[in-house]
């Protein structure tokens, strides 16, 4: 298994660096000189010179490429042409909010999911599963920063419960996380009922019965220990995105996390901001499908890696 | 002697698009201490349903059980709550199902799944339920049985796993053993050791056996009695050598036809004509009348009942081979 991951890990290099070319070519392709925005359209052409080539922005793209790769064997991704600061201890210093956040979105989210979808199997086709449907139908089709807008409304401004900026406290991530969390629910709940419902049929369920096995038993042991792949697939993949950031969320509630940053320095032209984040991102995604992969063999015996 | 089980005009029917199906009406029959009793018929005849209602298996929805009782113990299994049932699975009445394949569940080693059983009927401890697993695989002829009994199901050979479906079904030696076409799954070779298997146990252990087979060769190596269904219906129920001998149903005749002959130059193998009738039709005469080469008018309007003395009876106006 060890062998397997390493090997794994070994094969997302050339996907990295083709991705890495790809988002280096794209922000240059983006009209916008980075340093006429930073410096004005009529800046000097001896100065606009000196400052171009200080941000390594002269020569070939081919010959910046090089550069940028060379520098990040050094563990050095550039300095944001914006904020003048190294863009690793930039990222590094966002990273744990966006942690955070796709951490607490993702636990809050995989806990109401699938519980619902269980409830939902359950009760198929009775009350509780045709409301559980809907609630979830509501879930999926609320744009997040649409539910963020309101939770704020309710929590913040009428109740005064919870603080509606910021990560400062645990309280200040409470209404974030619930409202990533209650994106996802929906369509988690939806999976787990339907993988659910198609393992309840399955030969083996009657086998247990037939054996004189508890029907709770039968849910959540011998069905749900089933139904799980599709979940786990479903629960990896919202958390990777969630790696990537959540732009809206983090603006409606002004947190200064990886998504926000990243838009902030395409709006910028921040050329080495980009770079660095895109691959930091593709980075984390490719581990958490990973882990996800590893998880499936814990699950299902069937599931062999060579 | 009083019958082990005893089931009491039984009448089993499904919610199906076009209207309630009834896939068993009216069935009685007794199994005795250690006997073993087939049931028999062609593919929807019933004979699954007759199975699994006894077990109260039946999916509800959208399947039923209309009618009938179930006498085990002097327990009507029919009324029995949920709770009650579920302690009567498994540990006095067993039951092994067609498909080892799909039978078992991937995720759970066999053992643990023969272990299962044990744990909830007779308490035992995991490690106690390990061993008596271990010792269950061996008798049943699994191979490496402490090897085995930590192994996932897809690392089985079907003949492995039907085994290890025996052991799971004998673990807390019950009194009755359902098997559903317990061979039907298997290679010819496997599926002689398997009935060899099923006999030498029910030598053993003396329990009560129900079979249920299409296979008229299983019939003859392991039951006593037979019981023919047709349509949903009990047709006959013999001693099984008498069966051979000398049907009494048309219907069952056919089916003992059927059986390809090594001796006997066939060109063209014997089938009986027509098929099933829908489930679901109202039949006023005989079921079996449309496909019957012996049909009289007579039969087409009078509904024939089941008629005999306790060891054999016959569901025909016109039963063969009756002196």
């Amino acid at each position: 298994m060890l062998k397997y991951a390493l090997k794994r890990i070994l094969q997302t290099i050339p996907m990295l660096i083709v991705l890495s070319m790809v988002v280096f070519g794209m922000v240059r392709l983006i009209p916008g000189d980075p340093v006429k925005i930073m410096m004005g359209i009529d800046v000097a052409s001896d100065s606009y010179e000196i400052e171009k080539e200080r941000l390594g922005l002269n020569g070939t793209i081919v010959e910046q490429y090089v550069r940028w790769v060379e520098r990040l064997f050094d563990g050095d991704m550039g300095t944001s042409i914006f904020t003048k600061k190294p863009v690793l201890q930039e990222i590094g210093n966002r990273f744990k909010p966006t942690l955070i956040l796709a951490v607490g979105g993702t636990v809050l989210s995989s806990i109401i999911g699938i519980m619902f979808g269980l409830l939902a199997a359950i009760r198929h086709n009775r009350f509780t599963d045709h409301f559980l449907m809907v609630t979830s139908l509501i879930f999926v089709s609320t744009p997040s920063f649409f539910s963020a807008l309101i939770l704020i409304l309710i929590f913040s401004l009428q109740l005064r419960w919870l603080p509606s900026i910021g990560l400062g406290s645990w309280k200040a991530a409470i209404l974030p996380i619930v409202t990533l969390g209650l994106t996802a629910v929906g369509s988690l709940t939806r999976t787990t009922r339907s993988s659910m419902l198609d393992v309840v049929h399955q030969d083996y369920i009657r086998t247990a019965r037939a054996r004189g096995v508890p029907e709770r038993t039968i849910v959540f042991r011998d069905a749900f220990r089933n139904a799980l792949i599709p979940v786990l697939t479903s629960i990896g993949l919202r958390f990777g995105s969630l790696l990537a950031g959540a732009t809206l969320v983090e603006t409606v509630f002004s947190i200064s996390g990886l998504g926000r940053f990243l838009v902030d320095g395409v709006g910028n032209r921040d050329y080495p901001v980009v770079q660095g984040t895109v691959l930091v991102m593709a980075i984390s995604f490719v581990l958490v499908n990973l882990i996800v992969d590893l998880l499936y063999s814990a699950v299902d015996p069937r599931i062999k890696y060579s | 002697m009083k019958p082990i089980l005893k089931v009491e005009n039984l009448t089993t029917s499904f919610q199906g698009e076009e209207g309630r199906v009834t896939a068993v009406r009216n069935l009685s029959f007794e199994l005795h201490k250690g006997e073993t009793l087939a049931v028999v018929g062609e593919s929807g005849c019933g004979k699954s349903v007759t199975a699994l209602s006894i077990l109260n298996l039946i999916p509800n929805p959208p399947g039923k059980i209309d009618n009938g009782c179930i006498w085990f113990e002097d327990r009507d299994l029919t009324r029995l709550r949920k709770r009650d049932m579920r302690k009567v699975r498994g540990n006095q009445i067993a039951m092994i199902f067609q498909e080892p394949m799909t039978s078992l569940n991937p995720v759970f080693t066999v053992g643990r799944q023969v272990m299962d059983s044990l744990i909830i009927h007779q308490n035992m401890t995991k490690k106690k339920a390990h061993a008596a697993a271990v010792s269950l695989l061996t008798s049943v002829g699994i191979p490496e049985p402490e090897l085995t009994v930590d192994r996932y199901p897809h690392q089985l050979s079907g003949g492995m796993r039907q085994r290890a479906m025996i052991a799971m079904a004998l673990a807390c030696r019950p009194d009755i053993l359902i098997a559903d076409e317990p061979t039907t799954a298997l290679d010819v070779t496997i599926q002689a050791q398997i009935l060899n298997l099923l006999r030498n146990l029910h030598d053993e252990m003396n329990m009560s056996i129900l079979l249920i087979t299409h296979d008229m060769g299983v019939v003859a190596q392991l039951a006593d009695h037979v019981l023919v269904m047709y349509a949903g219906e009990a047709v006959e129920y013999r001693k099984s050598k008498e069966l051979f001998k000398s049907p009494h149903h048309p219907y069952t005749e056919g089916l003992l036809k059927s059986i390809p002959s090594l001796t006997e130059d066939h060109l063209v193998l014997y089938n009986i004509p027509g098929s099933v009738p829908p489930i679901h039709a109202e039949i006023e005469g005989c079921r079996f009348a449309d496909r019957c080469s012996y049909a009289q008018p007579y039969c087409r309007e009078h509904k024939p009942e089941l008629e005999g003395d306790r060891e054999s009876k016959v569901r025909c106006h016109f039963a063969l081979n009756v002196t």
